[in-house]
């Protein structure tokens, strides 16, 4: 059944799974399409949620960023490039085009009901770790938009570095010291986590 | 010894890659531990969840959508080879599964024929070229051939030129990437002759436009980047009109159609200020800021935010920001000219105008620059920019020459005898050696000094070359579709990876002798104001057409006056934001095409001749100007002979052309000598012969007048056009008071930036 594989959470995968995946798609194997969906849409989707205040918009720009993926099946050639990197970068790309339309404010509300659910034995755990995460998404959101970018799909997102570099057409020393500023200012901003 | 960076990435790679934290800090500086506590934290936090029905209606759309195009592309069989079995078993199968498939088939046939319809009644309106490349479901994928007489201004119409009825829409004039919005909001590409109806969703890429014709004669043009919804359309031609659109983002113009009912609605509602008209004609800018202009040109257009209506007249404007009512109307001004200041302060052709974070500045033009700009007026004289569009780089810094490699060096080559700099922005093909032959264009500095910043090998090529940037409107594993135009790949061309629809991509090729643009290379496009350039025959002068190709060309443009029809030339420019084709320099090619140079340059010396420190060798064919002296801004052509002299064809001296003008206002009072304006900067418009008026021009008419900056400074304007009428002037303006307008703050919304 479709539904029982839906849920990815372990979204930081080895990419080199997905290369037979991707061949099979480009041949139009539905079911590799459909894994193909299973290993990234969380990922995808965390991508837009980090940037976006609306959990509706980051749905459906993450159904985007499968319809684009769709269209452009065909041209993506590995040539070493990690395909979540090809991926991301269609992200990129919408997330851009979207900010530009609309001024997107970037920042995000935490899920309340994400965090009872992990702590649900401990109530005082789950306020403190809200609170917390809170912070966190808001010192977030404090950053500059390529650190926050940066910082959101390398730790949120899962991606690696070539993958960031890549996705967000940066050099991989660029994307290194984006992410140490990135990492320095939020230090500065959650002096007490 | 290993930078922080690198110290910092290693340890996150081992935290990555499972290592404890602990074992992660070991031995790190208490400062970089923290930075890693950091990003073990983030990758800790919880991650916000998808709700399992979104995403299953998710997946399965996408399933859907995927074999559609899998069915498409590989038909199944028909029941012919069904086996015989097959029929039995159906039979047997009992009435509830039938009445099941019969359900699903119902429904899932319905869907399809409203779907199949839409799609029919697009492609019946397309071409019929253009039919044959239709592909349910998918749009158009198979790209057609280059049209012949390609305009990048204008993609070939339907011939249909009004919507059947009043509650649709006729989409017109498609230029580059335009998508309407489907009812399960999937965006797809929009064509000329498609219909739209109300709750329908069109938006445009890049160096894209669009034009939706109402039943009433009514229209609205899209822009580059905008988006509008048809909210509520019923657009009659006797009896109240009813045309309700939600302009989202981007710039639109609106074609009103007067109607005799004075409960017709024509109406714009932005994110902040919604514009009603009667018949008139205004263009509508929602900024990507939060800042919105309404600029009429003829009639009247009320625009209300805040319960605050101001009534804006042809040749005015208004603008809304989200925390205050529209503004008094303003005037406006748009010209061109070369750039004297940047700043917060920009001197253009000798005016002066302030830049916000609101003004748009397109290319990075430099002080010499020459650029297109808007602006608008406040009552108190002040010109704020809302567009800079760089037009042309400064010529006095320009060169282009080819010749043979004589020396490589990191940071400098010689090239046909002369040395030119290297820098990190040198754009070099690979594989080029000394002695091979090359083509080098770059800037000359004040010092003289030449810097290239393209170098090309010349090699022997399968056609003239090709060259430009536009919006990818459709890819196929043949050809791709570049702002209208097809492009042919194949396993020889270079594309860089990652490319997808609406990205913005620099394209270079050759086109073959049987018309095929062949690209050999395709990449993200990196220049922010796009170029392109091409080689190829004259097929007219008027428009001017070159291999096909229709572009347009100004004052600005350098032309050989020599050319003709049939005569082969290159022509490089600009593509202008609504995807225009603006020439810059048209060149006519000869059999001594590689040794060819030219460039702009002020002269140092006309004995020997010097321009731009560069010696050049004259002889009795030259051809020379009049009236040239030391220091002028002039423009060379010649060639490179064998032995490095490079002998001059012709020097051509330049105007110092500072710009030209155009700008609204409203006249304060006439006399015989002059007229007087409410404009602090100009004041009075003195009459002379060569002043041109149309229409009837007296006290509290508004005008446009346009005019040209002379060489010494001065302002002559050539022409006065009368658009508007007031009965009386407004109250706040008067000829003894000219100064008493509140200043609306363009900066208040700085909370919203």
């Amino acid at each position: 059944m479709e539904g029982t594989h839906l849920i990815t959470k372990n979204f930081t995968m080895d990419t080199s799974l997905s290369c037979d995946l991707v061949v099979r798609a480009q041949k139009g194997d539905l079911d590799a399409i459909g894994e193909l969906y299973d290993l990234h849409h969380q990922a995808v989707f965390l991508y837009f949620r980090s940037r976006l205040d609306d959990p509706m918009l980051a749905e459906d720009l993450t159904g985007d960023v499968f319809r684009r993926m769709l269209t452009s099946l065909s041209q993506y050639q590995p040539r070493g490039l990690p395909f979540r990197a090809w991926l991301f970068r269609i992200a990129h790309n919408l997330l851009v085009d979207y900010i530009e339309r609309e001024v997107g404010t970037v920042h995000v509300r935490v899920d309340e009901k994400s965090l009872a659910d992990e702590h649900a034995e401990d109530p005082i755990l789950v306020v403190e770790k809200k609170q917390a995460v809170e912070l966190a998404y808001q010192a977030l959101s404090e950053l500059t938009p390529s650190q926050r970018e940066i910082l959101v799909l390398r730790f949120l997102s899962g991606l690696s570095l070539r993958e960031v570099a890549f996705a967000l057409n940066l050099t991989e020393d660029s994307v290194k010291s984006h992410q140490r500023r990135g990492l320095a200012s939020l230090r500065l901003l959650l002096t007490e986590i | 010894m290993q930078s922080i960076n690198n110290r910092i990435q290693e340890r996150l790679s081992l935290l990555e890659a499972g290592e404890a934290l602990e074992t992660c800090l070991e031995g790190l500086p208490e400062d970089e531990a923290l930075l890693i506590k950091k990003a073990a934290f983030l990758r800790s936090m919880p991650k916000p969840e998808r709700a399992a029905e979104r995403v299953i209606n998710q997946r399965q759309e996408l399933l859907q959508i995927a074999k559609e195009r899998k069915d498409m592309a590989h038909p199944s069989p028909t029941n012919k080879h069904q086996p015989n079995w097959i029929w039995p078993l159906a039979l047997a199968g009992g009435g509830i599964v039938i009445l099941m498939f019969a359900f699903i088939f119902a429904v899932l046939a319905s869907l399809a024929v409203v779907r199949w319809r839409n799609n029919l009644k697009a492609v019946q309106n397309l071409p019929q070229e253009t039919q044959k490349n239709f592909i349910p479901g998918i749009g158009l994928d198979q790209p057609t051939s280059v049209p012949e007489g390609f305009n990048p201004s204008v993609q070939p119409g339907s011939g249909m030129i009004e919507p059947p009825d009043a509650q649709n829409a006729l989409l017109i004039e498609t230029r580059g990437l335009v998508q309407i919005q489907e009812p399960n909001g999937t965006w797809n590409a929009a064509h000329d002759g498609m219909i739209l109806q109300a709750g329908q969703n069109l938006r445009t890429g890049p160096f894209s436009s669009a034009s939706l014709v109402f039943y009433d004669g009514s229209r609205a043009t899209l822009k580059p980047k905008a988006e509008l919804l048809v909210d509520v359309l019923d657009a009659q031609r006797t009896g109240p009109r009813l045309i309700k659109l939600v302009q989202k983002i981007g710039e639109s113009d609106h074609q009103v159609k007067h109607s005799s009912d004075p409960t017709s609605i024509y109406e714009v509602t932005t994110p902040y200020g919604t514009g009603i008209a009667q018949g008139t004609v205004f263009h509508v800018t929602v900024f990507v800021t939060r800042f919105v202009t309404f600029d009429v040109d003829e009639g009247v257009v009320d625009v209300t935010w805040r319960e605050v209506t101001v009534h804006i007249a042809a040749g005015q404007s208004t603008i809304v920001l989200p925390s205050a009512p529209p503004t008094e109307p303003l005037y406006r001004i748009t010209g061109q000219g070369r750039v004297e200041q940047t700043g917060n302060w920009w001197h253009i052709a000798g005016d002066t105008f302030m830049v916000n974070g609101h003004t748009q500045v397109v290319g990075n033009p430099q002080v010499g620059d020459w650029v297109s700009y808007e602006a608008l007026i406040y009552p108190d004289g002040t010109r704020l920019l809302t567009h800079v569009y760089l037009l042309q780089r400064a010529p006095e810094s320009q060169f282009t020459f080819s010749g043979k490699v004589e020396a490589i060096a990191a940071a400098q080559w010689t090239v046909a005898g002369q040395v030119v700099l290297l820098d990190n922005a040198s754009d070099i093909d690979p594989g080029i050696q000394v002695g091979n032959m090359v083509e080098v264009e770059g800037r000359i500095a004040q010092d003289g000094k030449l810097w290239a910043e393209r170098i090309r090998l010349i090699v022997e090529q399968p056609g003239p070359p090709f060259e430009f940037s536009g919006v990818v409107q459709g890819i196929s594993t043949t050809d791709w579709i570049i702002s209208g135009i097809t492009v042919t790949v194949n396993p020889t061309t270079t594309i860089e990876a990652g490319i997808t629809i609406s990205d913005v991509v620099a394209v270079r090729g050759w086109i073959l002798p049987d018309g095929t643009w062949l690209a050999r290379q395709i990449q993200l496009a990196r220049e922010e104001v796009p170029e392109f350039e091409l080689v190829g025959v004259v097929k007219s002068l008027s428009p001017w057409n070159v291999s096909g190709v229709v572009f347009t060309t100004d004052e600005n443009t350098r032309s050989d006056p020599m050319i003709q029809a049939g005569d082969r030339v290159r022509v490089k420019g600009i593509i202008l934001e609504d995807g225009s084709w603006l020439a810059q320099d048209i060149r006519l090619l000869d059999v001594v095409e590689n040794q060819e140079f030219s460039f702009v340059g002020n002269v140092n010396s006309m004995s020997p001749w010097i321009v731009n420190n560069i010696p050049l060798t004259i002889d009795e064919t030259t051809e020379i100007s009049e009236n040239i002296a030391v220091g002028d801004l002039v423009w060379v052509q010649g060639e490179i002979l064998p032995n490095g002299t490079w002998l001059t064809h012709k020097i051509q001296r330049l105007e110092h052309n500072l710009g030209c003008l155009t700008q609204t206002t409203i006249v304060i009072s006439v006399d015989i000598h002059e007229i007087v304006i409410h404009d602090s900067h100009w004041g009075k418009i003195k009459k002379h012969q060569g002043l041109h008026f149309t229409g009837d021009v007296k006290e509290a008419t508004v005008i446009i007048f346009s005019g040209c900056f002379q060489e010494d400074g001065t302002f002559i304007v050539t022409q006065i056009t009368a658009i508007h009428q007031f009965d009386r002037l407004p109250d706040r303006i008067s000829p003894n008071n000219d100064h008493d307008d509140d200043h609306e703050d363009e900066d208040e919304d700085d909370d919203d930036d």
